[in-house]
């Protein structure tokens, strides 16, 4: 019973869950965390309930306990909608994370991957790739992404300079002026391609889960067990930021040290999303909004529910995509945003009272 | 006797056999087809599902249509081109959606994609062999894509009925042309809010190749075939130049009566004064050719344009 | 956390004292000195060189025998007046949102204006098959949207300690981001009407679209008038709200008539030429130095830059790259990026800490 967790207090008089060694975890962000499992494992039902060939629940969790389904439903539920179920939540988690990360880094609650350029220079690398080698590996895809978002990342360091009383929000605007000229760059590729690979680029561009395969799942999975190890390390410093640079060098934070790296971590996470999936806008700071508005959080708990928040939101764009059967396309992006944006502008609004309550 | 029933035998193992075949597509790739392939989805209808269409062999699916067989890219290809009531194939999905569930219901014995579907093969392969069939220039010209799939599907005698017939057009119509100039020129333009010179493979360039025009060069300003990159004339450029023959296309977008006035109304916003100081338009050497019949890579495309070119033989003459 | 305000170095020279006066005039007289010489050699150079008897000839009385008249009459002429408009009009934009809100990266383009424009007339033409006049008036509601948006979602995230509005700045490039992704899946939605549109949607100076000048020149001049007339309050506000009140100007109204005026400049501007970006953002910053921050010189300044400016990228996207043409909406980007992030490397990381 040793390693059991105690009930306790918090400092701040919160109902906390206290571990042996010290940790503690907050009543509150576990039930919310169950809860948003608990969410996704409904739509995940949907998801793969979902589609032409039918599978009834029962032989879904005949399916899922091991009974061998008819070919064609073995083939729509494990090569098709597994992969894919996988994929959504795993990528709507790196980007929430990532863009939980950049919104402590810049201090502001409007950054995004996207916003930064990181998007930007993974997307313009891959587009390059697909108009020069078309025949490209997905190994060489996903390492030039990386190079891409890599090179944008050093140079956001470079040009804000090293400083360490470099504001976040300077980082953020110098993001805004890199994206600028990196999408003038895509901007031009689409205009004097050839008809065929313009579209081709374009329809790159508004993303898919289309190559959700069970390959790309397993090349994915390292990029996700990953992001469990930066939450545990980088957690904790992300609050000391979100004090401003000064408390957090008082506090003993090297930000020197810590700032490219934790940069570097966001540009992993998000350029392997964008390779999976083309580019997510807006998910970076909706899922942190609509996670902050369920629980107050911060710190570990903070990136993790808003993981959870994320790969909510891009499972339910999925199921949307599918199951909206019209003849205009709806690319999981937009329906990313036909969900995201009414959420998001609700949990703000709702976040402003609660503040002007408070007050 | 037992000799020939073992070669009966033997000759029946061959059959078998030959159910399938080992072909080398245009990517490299070594694919295992169907001898005789009955149920083809196309992964670009305009320059693969045509030529085929036209051949005699009706794709099952086609990716741009909807499920009820409607077209979703804008124009629908198999209307304009062919007269005839032609079955419509399935669709796989909207663009940039594709259903691997209802591609897979389709039961296709091959899948016909192009080099912009590579980063596609992983999903495709499991459901059908999938034959890479290049569609940019400069790899294709002309009828090569057509002629190349006729041969794939064993099609080659209706490719050299179609072939031949076209052949006889051209060369009566030829006798009629140009009597005077020696190695005419030719410019193709397609307008949408500018001028971009045509360099796709099309049956509307090969028809006009095949009546004894040169492409005109267009010196500095001349687009490399090799080119990734595709630019347009500019407007200026463009009223200066003389071919001895304008090919002008209408974007497929027509808010016009028809494609004549469309592409007309075109070229006066582009280059206002265009019937002033264009020579071919002041000596009526401009041809105009509905973008949606003669722009796929077929032999059908291509009579369309002499269809058009015969038209305009007509008015020229009843001018003089 | 002290709250610098950026405009306080400018505050001195509000109003125009004797001496700068005349630094004042000779600006002006140089803005459109170069003005003219730019406007004329944009009429000359090109894919020919045409002589200036001939482009003179061509403004009065084209010879429609004369094929350069021909060019400099129905292609140069229309391109250059596209460019003076846009530029006018985006510059003067820049100037009022960046005095009204404060912030030395507000404009059209990175308040969500542009791609507000953009979306309502793709999503009209793609839509509901909207005509020339039609998407006019979409561009013109679409520039409302996009700001009222970007206002909104500001508001919303809005937090009490930021001091340069940078929030605002922020909302607008997410709901631009956003617009442009609608916008994108409608032209994806059909490849042939997308050929035509790719063009636009990218920014370009094209005088294929004169018709559209022909149509709207007049929102662009009445809103550049009614800017001119509320420039002297405008001016006031820089103050300060209070001290504003307190010499009789009328706040609230003045921000509405100022903001509807620029949106409508700058809508009827994005439906002639697309969202061409940035020149409202740089513009400002250019003549600055010269003028001082009093709103009027401000803006007639502004004006001319703003053209000057239009004119010079329409000529370098026609001249640099020869043979080819680069759409003037590209090259200004490219530019406009690289100008953005000197603006921030000079105004936000030279004082490092906000």
């Amino acid at each position: 019973m040793r390693y059991l967790p105690t009930p306790g207090r918090s400092l701040d008089g919160r109902k906390v869950l206290r571990f042996e060694n010290g940790t503690e975890i907050r009543t509150q962000n576990l039930s919310t965390a169950l809860l948003l499992t608990l969410c996704i494992c409904l739509l995940a039902a949907v998801s793969v309930h979902l589609g032409q060939t039918r599978i009834s629940i029962q032989e879904l969790l005949e399916a899922l306990s091991g009974s061998v389904l008819d070919e064609e439903q073995d083939y729509a539920l494990w090569t098709i909608r597994i992969p894919r179920l996988l994929m959504a939540f795993m990528v709507g988690w790196s980007i929430a994370i990532a863009g939980a990360v950049m919104q402590s880094l810049a201090r502001n609650p409007l950054a995004d991957p996207g916003l930064f350029g990181l998007n930007q220079g993974a997307t313009t690398m891959i587009l390059l790739l697909i108009v020069l080698v078309p025949a490209a590996s997905k190994l060489m895809i996903m390492s030039s992404a990386l190079i891409g978002g890599l090179l944008v990342a050093t140079l956001l360091i470079w040009l804000v300079g090293g400083g360490a009383r470099t504001h976040g929000l300077a980082i953020l605007l110098m993001g805004i002026a890199l994206e600028t000229v990196l999408s003038s760059i895509t901007s031009l590729l689409i205009l004097y391609t050839p008809q065929e690979v313009s579209y081709a680029l374009a329809d790159w561009l508004a993303g898919s889960l289309f190559n959700a395969t069970a390959e790309n799942v397993l090349t994915f999975l390292p990029f996700f067990v990953f992001s469990f190890a930066g939450i545990l390390l980088i957690g904790p410093c992300l609050s000391r930021y979100e004090l401003g640079n000064d408390a957090a060098m008082a506090l003993g934070l090297s930000i020197r040290l810590t700032r490219p790296l934790i940069l570097g971590f966001a540009v992993l996470l998000s350029t392997a999303a964008v390779t999976s999936v083309g580019p997510l806008t807006f998910l970076g700071i909706l899922a942190p909004h609509i996670a902050a508005f369920l629980t107050p959080l911060k710190g570990r708990a903070r990136l993790f529910i808003s993981g959870l928040v994320g790969g909510l939101l891009v499972i339910s764009a999925d199921v949307l995509t599918r199951s909206l059967e019209s003849d205009i396309p709806v690319p999981i992006g937009l329906s990313l945003t036909l969900i995201g944006v009414p959420l998001f502008i609700l949990a703000l609004r709702l976040q402003a009272i609660n503040r002007q309550t408070q007050h | 006797m037992k000799v020939l029933v073992f070669l009966a035998g033997l000759l029946a193992s061959t059959m078998a056999w030959a159910n399938e075949r080992t072909v080398t597509d245009d990517a490299g790739r070594s694919v295992t087809i169907p001898a005789d392939p009955q149920r083809i989805v196309v992964m670009h209808e305009p320059v693969l599902g045509i030529p085929l269409i036209e051949l005699g062999i009706v794709p099952v699916g086609s990716y741009g249509r909807a499920p009820s067989g409607k077209s979703l890219i804008g124009v629908d290809f198999i209307e304009t081109i062919f007269d005839a009531d032609i079955r419509k194939p399935e669709g796989i999905g909207t663009v940039g959606q594709i259903s691997l569930e209802k591609l897979r219901s389709l039961k296709p014995d091959l899948i016909l994609a192009s080099e912009l579907d590579l980063n596609k093969l992983d999903q495709l392969e499991p459901i059908a062999p999938v034959y890479i069939k290049h569609v940019r220039t400069p790899q294709t010209s002309g009828f090569n894509i057509q002629k190349q799939l006729a041969k794939l599907f064993r099609k080659e005698k209706e490719f050299e009925t179609l072939q031949a017939n076209y052949r006889e057009r051209v060369r009566k119509l030829a006798q009629t042309l140009h009597k005077a100039e020696v190695n005419p020129s030719y410019l193709a333009v397609f307008l949408t809010d500018q001028i971009n010179a045509i360099e796709q493979i099309s049956g509307a360039i090969q028809a006009i190749e095949d009546l004894g025009y040169q492409r005109l060069s267009l010196g500095e300003q001349d687009i490399q075939r090799d080119s990734i990159l595709f630019v347009p004339i500019s407007s200026e450029v463009f009223g200066t130049l003389d071919p001895d023959l304008l090919v002008v296309m209408n974007s497929f977008q027509n808010r016009a009566a028809d494609h004549k006035t469309g592409a007309k109304e075109a070229l006066d916003q582009i280059t206002p004064g265009w019937n002033y100081f264009l020579k071919p338009a002041k000596e009526n050497r401009i041809v105009y050719l509905d973008s949606s019949k003669v722009t796929t890579p077929t032999i059908a495309s291509a009579n369309h344009t002499l269809d058009s070119i015969e038209a305009w033989l007509q008015t020229s003459s009843t001018n003089q | 956390m002290k709250p610098a305000i950026i405009h306080d170095k400018n505050r001195v020279s509000l109003k125009p004292e004797r001496k700068t006066d005349f630094r004042l005039w000779i600006f002006f007289g140089l803005a459109t000195v170069t003005l003219c010489a730019v406007f004329i050699s944009n009429l000359s150079l090109g894919a020919t060189s045409i002589p200036i008897h001939d482009v003179t000839g061509a403004l009065f009385g084209p010879d429609t025998d004369n094929y350069n008249q021909i060019i400099v009459h129905y292609q140069r002429l229309p391109r250059t007046l596209i460019a003076i408009y846009v530029g006018a009009v985006m510059a003067s934009g820049g100037v009022i949102l960046q005095t009204l809100t404060r912030n030395p990266l507000a404009s059209t383009s990175t308040l969500g204006t542009n791609a507000g424009a953009s979306l309502f007339v793709v999503g009209g033409a793609f839509l509901f098959d909207f005509g020339v006049e039609a998407q006019g008036l979409a561009a013109l509601a679409g520039a409302f949207f996009g700001f009222f948006c970007c206002l909104s979602v500001a508001r919303m995230a809005g937090r009490s300690n930021d001091p340069r509005g940078l929030s605002l700045i922020l909302s607008g490039v997410l709901v631009s981001m956003l617009f442009v992704a609608i916008t994108n899946a409608f032209l994806l939605s059909n490849p042939m009407k997308r050929s035509e549109f790719l063009g636009w949607v990218t920014g370009n100076i094209n005088h294929a679209y004169i018709d559209r000048l022909s149509d709207f020149w007049w929102i662009g001049l009445l809103s550049l008038l009614t800017l001119f007339l509320t420039a002297r309050p405008l001016t006031l506000l820089l103050l300060g709200t209070e001290k504003a009140q307190s010499a009789g100007v009328n706040v609230k109204g003045i921000t509405r008539i100022a903001l509807a005026a620029t949106l409508l400049g700058s809508g009827s501007a994005v439906a002639i030429c697309g969202p061409v970006g940035f020149i409202g953002l740089i513009v400002p910053h250019m003549v600055r130095p010269f003028v001082g921050n009093n709103v009027l010189s401000l803006l007639a300044a502004s004006v001319l830059v703003g053209a000057v400016v239009c004119l010079i990228a329409d000529m370098g996207a026609r001249l640099f790259f020869q043979p080819y043409i680069l759409h003037t909406g590209l090259f200004m980007d490219l530019i406009g990026g690289v100008v953005f992030a000197f603006i921030v490397k000079r105004v936000y990381l030279a004082r490092a800490a906000l």
